[in-house]
């Protein structure tokens, strides 16, 4: 595929809500990303290959039920589906936060109670197998 | 009175509640979907938070995440804006429960208003003319009752808006297929089948009445809003005074919108539709229970501030005006809803980047917008991007001020409907002043049968 034609597919992503592209076509092709608006926490994130949980919901976050410890810490193992820790959205209501996949817990970003909006990072994830 | 509001609503809307509460020394908290990061109300406001997912469902229309924010923010009352939640009883009560003000009116009010078979039967009682109708919902009796209403007939649904489940039966052989569509479309856009069917006013205008209610009795109404030009019952552009409304109809039709609001024992502010017929008898169609989106034609014509006013009703004070004051008119305004929207493909949604933008401005020129240069209109909501609201000393002098201003308006990277404004401003029966709310289908839009 020719620069400027893929010059073009970029000018018309960045007149859409699209975040990410791929296209494969007769064995070659490309895939990008934009970063226009990078969330100021993936900054810190160290390497490309570490995964990210973000919250599922705004609210305040505990890492554990009220009277327990917190049950994770950096370099402990995480199975897929684990809940780390919970939103307390109103009074009484709460919404687990899981890990999509297994792997490490490479680096927290949160402290226990803090608010947190919808999608800020929490907690950064060196998956198995990397 | 509060110190800090949160915004349940996103664009212009949003920007207009934070400028409001910026004048009244209110801290203001904006909430935002992924897909709004970018957007003008979350820099203006005092406070922001991402409240979830692009889509509406999941963050604008969450009413949990609405409330989590507020209670994060600790705000201590929640503007609505129009759409959404903001006709919403349940959400209302919910903000209640939560220790927050509601800036609308009660649930009950709500409740008693917002569902329209409810709405006019209380309108019946209150003495204000209703289109003559089925008295609640339909049976298996629907001819019959069809019958004595008289055709040609409308089939509405109950908790509808927005055009959806809307027919339109001249002819009794098509009224049972018709009900059927109705009332699956209502059951789609609503989850809600329920229907109910009043006569059709051959070539109406649609004629509204503000009102705004204390919490002590006292009501006022202002001048009408005539909203007559509309496309599938969506209003597209709004004046104030109705070049059809004589001091004596104006009179009547503020009285009528009065009564019902004691009625109802309203209170905040709130919109009476009605239907005038070209006999200058006029009809109660319903009421919206929340600020409209052409609220400034009211505020240009008047003068008067009505968010302003809203947000202080929501903290007890009483009326900061009488009718004589509300009954005012200073001048002739005209507001247009420009939309991200395509005119020449049947107005198809025109969502994207908008690499320069030119605003219009001037003498007589407001512009309630959330645009920038730089900004992307999201796909995942309404199309509306910016009102432009002009206001002038006569009709003819408002009209030419409002041509002036579109031509100055320009957007690059998506379409808009400037120029189909442009075109029923330059139209015969627009500047006579003599149409009904068939005048886009009529004149502007293809393969609509004229």
């Amino acid at each position: 595929m020719k620069t400027e034609q893929i010059k073009e597919i970029l000018g018309w992503v960045k007149t859409t809500d699209l975040t990410s592209v791929s296209l494969k076509e007769k064995g070659s092709g490309f895939s990008f990303t934009t970063t226009e608006h990078p969330d100021e926490s993936f900054a810190e994130m160290p390497q490309a290959h570490y995964q990210v949980v973000s919250a599922p919901a705004i609210g305040t976050f505990r890492w554990s039920r009220p009277g327990h410890p917190q049950k994770i810490e950096e370099g402990n193992s995480l199975l897929a589906e684990e809940t780390i820790g919970y939103i307390e959205t109103l009074p009484g209501k709460t919404v687990p936060v899981k890990v999509a996949s297994s792997g490490r817990a490479a680096r927290i970003l949160v402290e226990d109670s803090s608010p947190v909006a919808y999608g800020q990072a929490l907690l950064f994830i060196e998956p198995d197998g990397k | 009175m509060f110190k800090k509001i949160l915004i349940a609503n996103r664009g212009e809307i949003a920007v207009r509640v934070i400028r409001a509460c910026r004048e009244m020394g209110i801290q203001s908290v904006a909430v935002y979907s992924e897909a709004d990061r970018e957007s003008m109300h979350v820099r203006l406001a005092d406070e922001a938070y991402c409240i979830g997912p692009a889509p509406a469902k999941q963050s604008y229309l969450n009413s949990e995440a609405l409330l989590t924010a507020a209670r994060l923010s600790k705000a201590e009352a929640v503007h609505p804006g129009y759409g959404f939640l903001s006709e919403n009883a349940d959400f209302a009560e919910a903000c209640v429960k939560n220790g927050l003000v509601f800036i609308g009116p009660s649930a009950a009010a709500i409740r008693k208003l917002g569902y329209k078979s409810t709405a006019k039967t209380l309108a019946r009682e209150a003495k204000v003319p209703v289109v003559p109708g089925t008295q609640g919902l339909v049976d298996e009796n629907f001819m019959k009752e069809a019958q004595a209403v008289g055709f040609p007939v409308m089939v509405k649904a109950a908790s509808g808006g927005g055009g959806k489940g809307l027919r339109l039966v001249r002819d009794p052989k098509d009224l049972e297929e018709q009900l059927k569509l109705a009332q699956s479309e209502a059951q789609a856009a609503f989850g809600d089948g329920s229907v109910y069917i009043e006569k059709f006013i051959e070539r109406p205008r649609h004629v509204e009445i503000q009102i705004a209610a204390d919490n002590f009795g006292n009501v006022v109404a202002f001048p009408e809003r005539d909203c007559t030009v509309q496309r599938r019952h969506q209003k597209l552009i709004e004046e104030s005074p109705s070049p059809k409304v004589t001091p004596e109809i104006r009179a009547k039709m503020q009285a009528a919108a009065r009564n019902l609001a004691l009625a109802a024992k309203y209170s905040n502010v709130g919109t009476v539709e009605f239907l005038l017929g070209p006999d200058g008898n006029f009809y109660f169609i319903e009421v919206n229970t929340r600020l409209q989106v052409e609220h400034p034609v009211t505020e240009s014509v008047t003068g008067l501030d009505l968010v302003n006013t809203q947000i202080r009703l929501a903290a007890g004070e009483k009326m900061p005006f009488d009718q004589a004051r509300a009954s005012e008119i200073h001048f002739h305004s005209i507001e247009h809803r420009i939309n991200a929207e395509d005119p020449e493909h049947n107005f198809a949604p025109s969502p994207g980047k908008i690499s320069e933008v030119v605003l219009p401005g001037g003498c007589g020129v407001r512009l309630d917008t959330h645009l920038y240069a730089g900004y992307t209109v999201p796909s995942f909501y309404d199309s509306l991007i910016a009102k432009l609201i002009v206001f002038a000393s006569d009709r003819g002098n408002a009209v030419k001020r409002s041509l002036r201003a579109l031509s100055e308006l320009e957007t690059s990277g998506i379409k808009t409907t400037r120029d189909f404004h442009k075109k029923v401003l330059s139209h015969p029966d627009f500047l006579s002043g003599d149409f009904d709310t068939s005048f886009v289908e009529k004149y502007f839009l293809p393969n609509s049968g004229h």
